[in-house]
């Protein structure tokens, strides 16, 4: 194929394609990130708002998704 | 002026009007100039990351090899394609947020404060800065020889120009000027990058015909083993080839801090989409250019030449000041960071933490921006003089880095047990393995490449030394109590808000630091 070895099609192909494959795998895998950002603006808010925020909303690792 | 003259010409007025714009963001103190404030988002982020890491080996380097090894030279892309994604996800939102709670300004800064020892940052800056001197010196080199090669302009003054405009632009606006410029320039260097690709496969008929006769020069070239075939291919080469731009970035401070001056933590994870796909479009593209060069220009003189060679010889005038605008970015793009980073080295981890200590934040950027500009006066004169071959500066400097420093950034995020000791330890041996593997040519002789040697060293020494020295020299709790937090998915607590540096929120306690 492309006038290349087989070999070489395989991994100028294949390699690239694990690596779009981990991208994939670590945004789903983190998706429970966006938990941070909520989390973030909660505690932001109750600091403008003059209260103590204390622990201001840090969520468990339980909701990270799976990935830290 | 030829017209490539022009676009060149506005392309570093448009590079210098960001430093400008960014002026005033990069003189509010340590936080503004080191960091951008802390403020930059996905976008920026990744491709701040990717270009910045790319450099001029992109035109040169990679170019040469293809010329010279054919297909083999493509390991070297396998592993860069993955080397953003890699970073993101292992180091992206812990880096930014344990930074952020200990108070960390500059990545050799954060490792102090992660392993509390003031002999981390005595080994670790030198090595920082020794590593970053050479490789910006070989980006003033590729700067200076691809404007003489479009301009017409003797080396000597085409040096001088490309060295006065990164300055420039470093020296006014910092780190938010170095990301913004970086992410402008990653999208010309993307445009220019695919352009030649095009223009090049155009050329020889396609990539199957193209292949085919490179094919008749030597089938060899085609495989991915190198021009000598099979029988004589270093294993040891290959897997050196792929860890340096893959896992290697995770130990190169220029790149790191890119994770500090994150938004959020979380920006790392669409960062990573970003740098992907860019990577997928860029990175193969100088290699498969360098390759094809074999057939548009088959006597040429100086292989570092190929991809600049190839873009004058099938794009039309003007598209070739364009397309030169895109490889002076890339190369601009890593020279900025690499000398912004050396100045926040000198100002923050050697000059404020030994020399000076009550130093202001003005004093601090001051500092900094003076040793920008003494490394670019230094640099300057040994690439006019005895410019070395810019693919062996950049391997040989990214290796030593990557041997150094991969296992204390990985560590330091991800493991608890990593202490003082075992950190010292690993940054000597691998800084160690990885120059005498080199300078000794043990490369030939065993086939082994520098860079896994030097990770394999450093990392047993990190693992062996902070097992067996755990009892003497226990992490101290406020680090354990920031990984911890670092652990968890959510805002840091008030509680941990406090310490040396307001502005930035989270710190060490000063009870903890009195005691180091």
């Amino acid at each position: 194929m492309f006038g290349l070895p087989t070999a070489t099609v395989v991994i100028i192909a294949g390699i690239p394609a694990i690596w779009v494959i981990y991208t994939l795998v670590f945004v789903f895998f983190s998706r429970g990130w966006r938990a941070e950002d909520v989390a973030e603006d909660q505690s932001l808010a109750s600091s403008a708002s003059g209260t103590d925020g204390r622990d201001g909303g840090a969520a468990s690792a339980k909701g990270n998704g799976g990935a830290a | 002026m030829n017209i490539e003259t022009w676009f060149l010409l506005i392309y570093f007025a448009a590079m210098a009007g960001i430093g400008v714009w960014t002026l005033k963001v990069g003189s509010k103190g340590s936080e503004g100039y080191l960091l951008g404030g802390r403020s930059l988002g996905a976008a920026v982020t990744a491709l701040r990351l990717q270009s910045s890491s790319m450099s001029g080996y992109m035109f040169l380097g990679a170019g040469s090899l293809a010329y010279t090894k054919g297909y083999f030279s493509l390991w070297y892309a396998m592993g860069d394609i993955g080397g953003g994604v890699l970073n993101l996800s292992i180091l992206g939102r812990r880096m930014r947020k344990l930074s952020q709670i200990l108070g960390s300004l500059t990545s050799i800064e954060y490792l102090e404060h992660r392993y509390p020892s003031k002999w981390i940052r005595v080994i670790a800056a030198p090595v920082a800065v020794f590593c970053i001197f050479f490789y910006v010196m070989s980006q003033f080199i590729a700067g200076g020889r691809g404007l003489e090669m479009v301009t017409g302009i003797p080396y000597a003054w085409a040096l001088l120009i490309a060295v006065g405009v990164i300055v420039f632009y470093t020296f006014l606006g910092g780190y938010l000027a170095v990301a913004y410029t970086d992410f402008v320039q990653a999208i010309i260097m993307l445009i220019g990058m695919l352009w030649i690709l095009i223009a090049c496969l155009q050329a020889v008929g396609g990539w199957t015909a193209g292949n085919e006769a490179v094919g008749q020069i030597n089938p060899n070239l085609l495989t991915m083993w190198g021009p000598d075939g099979i029988e004589s291919v270093q294993w040891g080469v290959i897997v050196g080839a792929v860890l340096v731009f893959s896992i290697g970035y995770m130990g190169w401070p220029h790149v790191n801090v890119s994770h500090m001056a994150m938004k959020r933590p979380s920006v790392a994870r669409r960062a990573s989409l970003y740098a992907t796909g860019f990577n997928l479009l860029f990175i193969p593209a100088p290699y498969i250019v360098g390759i094809m060069a074999l057939i548009l220009l088959p006597t040429l003189d100086n292989p570092e030449l190929a991809v600049f060679a190839v873009a004058d010889t099938v794009l039309p005038d003007f598209a070739v000041g364009i397309v030169m605008a895109g490889i002076m970015a890339a190369i601009m793009s890593t020279a900025d960071a690499l000398l912004l980073q050396s100045g926040t080295i000198a100002s923050q981890d050697l000059f404020q933490r030994f020399v000076k200590k009550d130093m202001s934040d003005q004093q601090s950027v001051w500092v900094s921006r003076f040793t920008v500009l003494v490394l670019a006066v230094i640099g300057y004169l040994v690439a006019v003089n005895d410019p070395p071959a810019v693919a062996e500066v950049v391997i040989f400097s990214t290796t030593v880095l990557g041997a150094a420093f991969v296992p204390v950034y990985i560590a330091a995020a991800w493991w608890k047990k990593a202490n003082v000791p075992g950190a010292i330890a690993s940054m000597i041996l691998g800084t160690v393995s990885s120059v005498v593997w080199q300078l000794t040519g043990l490369v030939d002789v065993t086939g082994v490449d520098p860079m896994g040697i030097g990770i394999v060293c450093s990392t047993l020494a990190l693992i062996l030394v902070s097992l067996a020295t755990q009892r003497s020299h226990p992490v101290p709790a406020h680090v354990l109590k920031a990984m911890k937090e670092t652990d968890k998915i959510g805002a840091i607590p008030p509680s941990m808000l406090t310490g040396q540096n307001d502005s930035l929120a989270g710190q060490v306690p000063k009870d903890a630091r009195d005691e180091r």
